[in-house]
């Protein structure tokens, strides 16, 4: 079986990793535990002490909370049920006018009437964690919501405690925020 | 029906093609497995034979792409092989294809099975010898300047496959030059169809066929060399083919060549399974379309903005399910396109990142798509005389931030050395023209070298400039010399350009600019084939980079580049250098065309001296620009990639210049302080998500948008059931609100 170790897939990473062995392990076939040693790497970094379950983002993580499972910043925010659009308990800035698209595009900047450039922070670290271009009106994309269960289930052999539905959750969140 | 039909029959156990056919589409339903085949016998019998005979396979169309293309008299084809051949079986499954455009095979694949579902084995009947071509969208090709010839192969007198080959032509006689025109508002401006025609017998082109083609484009030679270059092709397959039968037998090479498809379809889902995170992943893309006057047809004047979100859901199984619910109306261009050629779309990333080993109708067979009918994606369904010729405009960004999709999956998995950014925006602009060459005759000049584009960042490392592309498996920039010897113009310059990919941690692989100057010619008509968007960012970020901003054309009319040639004075070799502000083309006097909008063509023809500038877009980053490696700052501040301004507002870095040892200098401890400052400022301007949604909510029930937004989100959500349904859910629409 193949595999590499720790400190081969930390270069990997971070960038770190030579070239040309990237492209060795490109055209290499694929390491079983993969996904196993990311997390281990991963987990022995961050500070929280939540397991991970899954790494959604190079900041974000789904983890384990108690019986929640939790979209979490490693700076240690936290963002709410990973089934839930993790943008709606960011904080966004947007850029719809002339003055501060040119603070990023100082040339071929978009037309303001047109566009609006939407920046996701993290509110605990600050990190620039998604941006989108999008008309007015758009709503924001949820990018990934992972089918976790039916991941550890069925492609792991690791069923995870407590199956949680497969369900898009956001809209249950603004509709709260309606009756507010 | 013809002799050799029945013969077929017999050996088919008396079934005709298209009952094979639809047997076939049954045991797939039935089994999950192409052709019914739940074991690969002749794989688990002889691996080593089996493998040996894939790479047979393989090095066949290899030989045919390598060899055929060179027939051709046209660049795009000769040096940067804007084409591809493909082996399929007697009912149009995809076997092995070549370099070139892989994803083809599924257009080509849908080809030869409409010849089957049409009933051609009774009408005009199928013989050894004959060449069918079609290049019209609703018959299986992406768009009427993609091409394609099939030509089947007989072992005595038994179909047993066909070859085919298909290129992108560089005129196909549309209303205005080139074959990727935009304006014609429906199909009747396109150019030649060849409607799933019998275009040749024993071999030869028919004699009303080369008249045809004679008279209804603007470059007729350039035509058939191309035909000749895509039989000839077929012919090289052909011979192979039949050298394989006479060593393994026709029964071994029937059964073998199902099990590599089968075997494809496998190696697609195991990638999948080992490689990703089962899911549903979405994301929007946007595309306006600034035609206020420039129209031809009052239908045409208005400005347009394209919605297609795209969800694609990864199943247990290994399979995606893809919805383009959301994709607004057909449009009045020659912008809109098919489902299947969406799939088609679907394998420009499904070649390179998930079938790559063993690219075929198993690759294929890993998605289902759908898309609303009526929407400029699936056009046909409402509007039978819908324009297709740009099509790409709809397949490419889709194609592209799929990507993307599958990327974020990857990512999650830890497989990161196989993630790469969004590949949207790629292309740019590009000026057909139309006119007397330098060699005295009338011609249609159009520059592909866009083909090589920049690399989108990965999650590891930057992207590549200018040496990648999306749909092709082998880019080529092609020769400057090359296309100076057919297209009356001169390269004044092509670089790469600073600051042209997405900034991120990892950047967007750079663009390259391209500046002409008009010679040898009276005179020559020009179009615009604009970039993805004119007025708007493409909505291609990654976990935080920028997107890239919008680009348009340049160009210049009695400008003063011949009195700066015989002065001896400098030209201009590029779009913007130095000053990150000005333009280079401004340096020039005259009537100076800047940043052009949409498409449109010049009312006044290029001259000689006139100048034209091409930019090239460059391809979305990856990551928070402030996580850029300030050595990686450095790198492209010495390597003149990137500007002191961007390194200091976007990356956050401090770099000052050392003259003595001439190169920058990086302050590491200001820069992280720089760093730290952007983070609280961001922390301080941003505000929380659920206030912006009530503010926006007021402004979005009260329509406070322009009008074009208006009208997409109204065509969005006429056309799209479950984002008509999202939409209100999202923003708490009033039950009787509409757009």
């Amino acid at each position: 079986m193949k595999q590499y170790s720790k400190e081969d897939l930390t270069l990997l990473l971070d960038g770190q990793m030579p070239w040309s062995r990237v492209v060795e392990i490109i055209k290499d076939a694929k390491d079983e535990d993969r996904f196993e040693k990311i997390l281990e790497i991963l987990q022995e970094r961050v500070n929280f002490k939540e397991k991970i379950l899954l790494r959604l983002h190079p900041h974000l993580y789904i983890v384990q909370k108690g019986e929640a499972r939790i979209v979490k910043c490693d700076c240690g925010h936290e963002f709410g049920d990973y089934r839930v659009n993790w943008k709606l308990y960011s904080l966004i800035y947007v850029r719809d006018s002339v003055e501060s698209l040119e603070e990023i595009y100082p040339v071929d900047r978009p037309d303001p009437e047109w566009c609006q450039i939407r920046e996701y922070y993290c509110p605990g670290c600050g990190s620039q964690l998604e941006v989108e271009a999008m008309p007015k009106g758009a709503p924001p994309d949820f990018e990934f919501l992972p089918d976790l269960d039916g991941f550890y289930r069925e492609w792991l052999r690791k069923p995870l405690p407590d199956e949680k539905e497969f369900v898009d959750k956001t809209f249950e969140v603004i509709q709260q925020w309606a009756k507010k | 029906m013809s002799e050799i039909v029945k013969t077929a029959e017999k050996a088919a156990k008396g079934k005709t093609l298209k009952q094979r056919l639809e047997e076939n589409e049954k045991l797939f339903v039935e089994t999950g497995c192409l052709f019914g085949l739940e074991e690969l016998e002749l794989k688990e019998k002889d691996p080593i034979n089996y493998g040996i005979l894939w790479n047979t396979f393989q090095n066949m169309l290899y030989t045919a792409y390598e060899t055929a293309r060179r027939i051709s008299g046209s660049v795009t084809l000769t040096e940067q092989g804007e084409c591809m051949w493909g082996l399929l079986t007697p009912t149009g499954d995809s076997i092995v294809t070549s370099g070139g455009i892989p994803c083809h095979l599924s257009p080509q694949s849908l080809t030869v099975k409409n010849i089957i579902r049409l009933n051609y084995e009774e009408d005009p009947g199928i013989n050894e010898g004959d060449i069918f071509e079609n290049n019209l969208t609703q018959f299986g090709t992406t768009h009427a300047g993609d091409i394609h010839d099939l030509l089947p192969i007989f072992w005595e007198r038994e179909l047993v496959g066909w070859a085919g080959g298909m290129n992108h032509a560089v005129e196909v006689g549309s209303m205005l030059p080139g074959s990727n025109c935009n304006m014609h508002p429906n199909m009747f401006g396109e150019g030649m169809h060849v409607c799933l025609e019998k275009v040749g017998s024993n071999y030869e082109f028919h004699r009303s066929y080369l008249m045809r083609v004679e008279h209804c484009v603007r470059t007729p030679s350039a035509w058939v060399l191309d035909c000749k270059a895509r039989v000839g092709g077929s012919v090289i397959i052909r011979d192979k083919v039949l050298d394989l039968i006479k060593k393994y037998g026709v029964d071994y090479y029937k059964n073998v060549t199902q099990e590599l498809i089968e075997d494809g379809r496998r190696n697609g889902v195991q990638r999948l399974k080992k490689q990703s995170v089962p899911g549903r992943l979405r994301k929007s893309t946007f595309f306006d379309m600034v035609m206020n006057g420039r129209g031809l047809i009052p239908q045409q004047q208005n400005n347009f903005i394209r919605s297609l979100p795209i969800e694609t859901k990864l199943g247990l199984d290994g399979r995606m399910e893809i919805s383009l619910d959301g994709a607004t109306q057909v449009e009045p261009f020659g912008t809109n396109t098919t489902p299947e050629n969406m799939k088609a779309g679907t394998l420009i990333p499904f070649v390179q990142l998930v079938g790559h080993e063993m690219p075929n109708s198993g690759t294929a067979s890993l998605f289902d798509l759908e898309a609303p009918a009526g929407s400029c994606v699936n056009a046909f369904a409402t509007n039978p005389f819908a324009g297709s010729l740009s099509g790409w405009s709809c397949v490419h960004p889709y194609g592209q931030t799929m990507f993307e999709l599958i990327s974020r999956s990857y990512f999650s998995r830890g497989f990161v050395e196989e993630v790469v950014s969004s590949a949207g925006n790629s292309g740019g602009s590009r000026i057909i023209l139309e006119g007397i060459g330098m060699y005295g005759k009338h011609g249609v000049f159009d520059n592909m070298e866009m083909v090589a584009m920049p690399m989108p960042a990965r999650a590891i490392a930057d992207g590549d400039p200018c040496c990648w592309s999306s749909v092709h498996s082998m880019p080529d920039q092609t020769n400057a010399e090359s296309y100076e010897a057919w297209y009356p113009a001169l390269y004044l310059g092509r670089n790469i350009e600073p600051d042209s990919g997405g900034f991120g941690k990892y950047r967007g692989g750079l663009a390259f600019t391209s500046v002409f100057m008009i010679m040898n010619t009276p005179g020559l008509w020009g179009t615009n084939e604009a970039p993805p968007n004119s007025l708007s960012a493409g909505n291609y970020g990654v976990y935080g980079s920028i997107p890239t901003g919008p680009r348009g054309a340049d160009w210049t009319h009695r400008a003063n580049l011949k009195e700066l040639a015989e002065s001896r004075k400098p030209l201009i070799h590029s779009r913007r250098s130095g000053d990150l502000r000005s333009p280079e083309i401004l340096k020039l006097q005259g009537d100076i065309h800047n940043e052009i909008l949409g498409w449109c063509n010049d009312p006044e023809q290029f001259k000689e001296y006139d100048v034209i500038v091409c930019q090239r877009a460059g391809q979305p980053g990856m990551g928070d620009p402030i996580e850029r490696d300030p050595a990686l700052v450095k790198k492209d501040l010495d390597e003149g990639d990137t500007f002191l301004w961007t390194a200091n507002n976007i990356f956050c870095v401090e770099a000052s210049y050392d003259d003595k040892a001439e190169e920058w200098r990086i302050d590491y401890d200001k820069t992280e302080k720089r760093r730290q400052e952007m983070r609280e400022k961001r922390k301080s301007r941003g505000q929380p998500f659920k206030e912006w949604w009530k503010t926006e909510r007021k402004k979005v029930i009260a329509k406070e948008m322009r009008e074009e937004i208006v009208a997409m989100l109204r065509s969005s959500m006429q056309l799209g059931p479950r984002t008509n349904k999202e939409i209100r859910e999202f923003w708490r629409l009033p039950s009787d609100f509409n757009f």
